[in-house]
């Protein structure tokens, strides 16, 4: 028995050229992943077209997830609805795009189809208008066709204007639809491509050398679609990357890059909250506005019963409010209150109001104050130990505000009911109009640069009294 | 690539049509058979008969439905089991013809889109709505045509 420790030395003549097992392995994987790349369209297309079939006798697309599921095709049962919704969506999206009417049979058999696939109960409108469209550009065999399409549809759905028979003729429309979108392997992209959501356009991204945008070509024939849809190019007046403007961004074939798309996403994200908040502050600031009102009276009132804010006064209403409780004489309790309580516990609650409303004006919405935070906001606004010029300066000062904001909330309305306006660009506009108003001027200077040129909130000529209503000032 | 497809499609059509010219037929057996039901045992053979001319004025194949009439019993219960009997077997006719027929139907539908994707993709190769002119023509279209004249 040979020694197994001694090496054999066996070369078999000339030297052979090391082999590389792993460039072996590689050879292999490349053809074993090309087959099974096969496979899976071989499957994939016996799937769908099985699954297909399964649509098209199904009630409804409900019914035939079930049957799906319960197939051996259950494996590309998500996808397959996945596709379905995904038409159904871009039937409902295509409801609000008006799109060129010489375009083929195919394309408005889809149009007709995805569309009847939303709404199955435009079916026969849908197919109507399909035909009547087609009906100068199409040739007479493929108009044919379109009409055995529509009886591969409608052929043999149950009768009846009963809701149960209604809503089967519906369902039934659905899974046929589905069907024969799944058998003839017409995909959600190609429904894209033809309704001209994907239309060729041109865009920039950053693929350049060194990350520099630069011009690609997307959509059109490339993606599936149509070759006689006319590529979109950028136009005049677009931002600096070469996109379209940001007010046209949400049209099809603007040339936006993704990063574009996102930014102008987010833009126009932060404008609507922006809008909102400003409706807000006008809406709060007219609460406010209401309570000053009612406020300069309750002070009126004070100062014409001998009375007065400032410091201490807060002491004094509770020394009131003690003399009160013990039965005091009212003439007594109201010189304690410096001259009338009932005019400054009003305006002590006034202000409490003006405060819950201030804290909603300035701090971000879904903010919750501690109480101690709560009352160091009201002890800096307005109370009654604030001196009464003082309460007058931020009394001005809000109303100020308020009439900014309400000046801003109207012009842009006024702005935005233009035809052409682009929310977008009222930012700007709107400091440009504070500029030339004389809302805001720029100066070096600190103080006094900025006054304020908006006209002054309508005058208070009625007020409301429990019991009577609106009375005109001074007959309450 | 288009002629099959458009083959393909007249064929499902041709199926299509006859599969449910079938059905209708069927249809219209049970609309009779139904309403022979409904007379009970008081059906006669002058009913069935009636009801049997209407069927080949719609269509049914006099053959075949003088074939059907020729066991028929006179009158009676044995009439009223007999008809019974057909019934069943049209409903077993019936379920046997209702997947053929979805089938068919499936099929018209997805031939039709693929004649439609066809031209679609290829406009270029179905043939032209109007015939051009001879100055009107393209000279860079193959001339098969002309070769085949020459």
């Amino acid at each position: 028995m040979p020694d197994a420790t001694i090496p054999l030395q066996i070369t078999g003549g000339a030297a052979a050229a090391p082999v590389n097992p792993l460039d072996t392995i590689s050879k292999f994987a490349t053809i074993q992943n090309a087959l099974n790349q096969n496979q899976l369209f071989q499957q994939t297309f016996a799937a769908k077209q099985a699954i297909g079939q399964i649509l098209a006798g199904s009630n409804g697309i409900d019914d035939a997830y079930n049957k799906i599921t319960q197939s051996p095709y259950a494996a590309f049962a998500p996808e397959v609805m996945n596709s379905i919704r995904q038409m159904q969506h871009l039937g409902l999206e295509m409801g609000k795009i008006r799109q060129d009417m010489t375009q083929s049979a195919f394309s408005h058999t889809v149009k007709g189809l995805t569309g009847a696939l939303a709404d199955p109960s435009m079916y026969q409108t849908l197919v109507n208008a399909g035909l009547a469209q087609a009906d100068p550009a199409v040739q007479p065999q493929l108009r044919d066709v379109m009409g055995n399409i529509s009886t591969s549809i409608i052929h043999g759905l149950p009768e009846g204007d009963d809701p149960a028979s209604k809503a089967a003729r519906l369902a039934m429309i659905q899974s046929r639809i589905g069907g024969i979108l799944m058998g003839s392997n017409v995909s959600p992209e190609v429904v894209r491509a033809v309704t001209g959501t994907m239309a060729p356009g041109v865009g920039y991204e950053p693929v350049g050398p060194g990350g520099a945008p630069a011009p690609v070509v997307r959509g059109g024939a490339a993606a599936g679609g149509p070759a006689n849809v006319p590529l979109q190019l950028p136009t005049g007046g677009g931002n600096a990357l070469g996109g379209a403007p940001l007010g046209a961004a949400n049209q099809p074939g603007t040339g936006l890059n993704v990063g574009q798309q996102a930014y102008t996403a987010d833009r126009y994200k932060d404008l609507a909250e922006q809008q909102r908040l400003l409706d807000d502050n006008v809406r709060i600031g007219s609460g406010i506005m209401q309570t000053i009102s009612e406020a300069r009276d309750a002070l009126g009132q004070l100062k014409a019963a001998g009375g007065r804010t400032g410091g201490g006064a807060q002491a004094y209403v509770r020394l009131s409010q003690m003399a009160d409780a013990l039965g005091a004489p009212s003439d007594l309790v109201n010189k304690l209150a410096l001259g009338d309580r009932a005019a400054a516990q009003e305006f002590a609650k006034l202000m409490v109001n003006t405060t819950m409303g201030q804290i909603q004006a300035q701090i971000p919405h879904g903010t919750k104050l501690a109480q101690q935070e709560f009352k160091v906001f009201n002890e800096n606004n307005p109370n009654l130990e604030t001196d009464e010029r003082a309460i007058d300066k931020i009394f001005s000062f809000w109303t100020k505000v308020h009439n900014r904001d309400y000046q801003e909330q109207q012009r842009r309305d006024q702005y935005l009911a233009q035809p052409g306006a682009d929310i977008a660009r009222w930012p700007a506009m709107w400091q440009k109009i504070m500029r030339d108003e004389g809302m805001v001027i720029p100066s070096t200077t600190a103080a006094g640069s900025q006054k304020s040129a908006a006209p002054a909130p309508p005058a208070v000529t009625h007020k409301w009294v429990p019991g009577k209503g609106a009375v005109p000032v001074g007959q309450e | 690539m288009i002629k099959p497809l458009t083959e393909a499609h007249a064929a499902a059509k041709a199926q299509f049509d006859k599969l449910a010219e079938a059905r209708g037929l069927l249809d219209k057996a049970r609309a009779e058979l139904t309403d022979l039901g409904k007379l009970g045992d008081m059906v006669t053979s002058e009913d069935v008969i009636k009801g049997a001319g209407k069927l080949v004025a719609a269509g049914a194949s006099p053959l075949a439905l003088a074939k059907l009439l020729s066991d028929m019993p006179t009158e009676g219960p044995q009439l009223q089991a007999w008809l019974a009997q057909h019934s069943t077997a049209l409903a077993q006719q019936e379920a046997q013809l209702q997947p053929v027929l979805e089938a068919a139907r499936h099929q018209l539908g997805v031939t039709g889109m693929r004649v439609l994707t066809a031209h679609s993709l290829m406009p270029q190769l179905a043939p032209a709505p109007q015939q051009p002119s001879a100055a009107a023509a393209n000279p860079l279209m193959p001339q098969t045509e002309t070769v085949g004249n020459a």
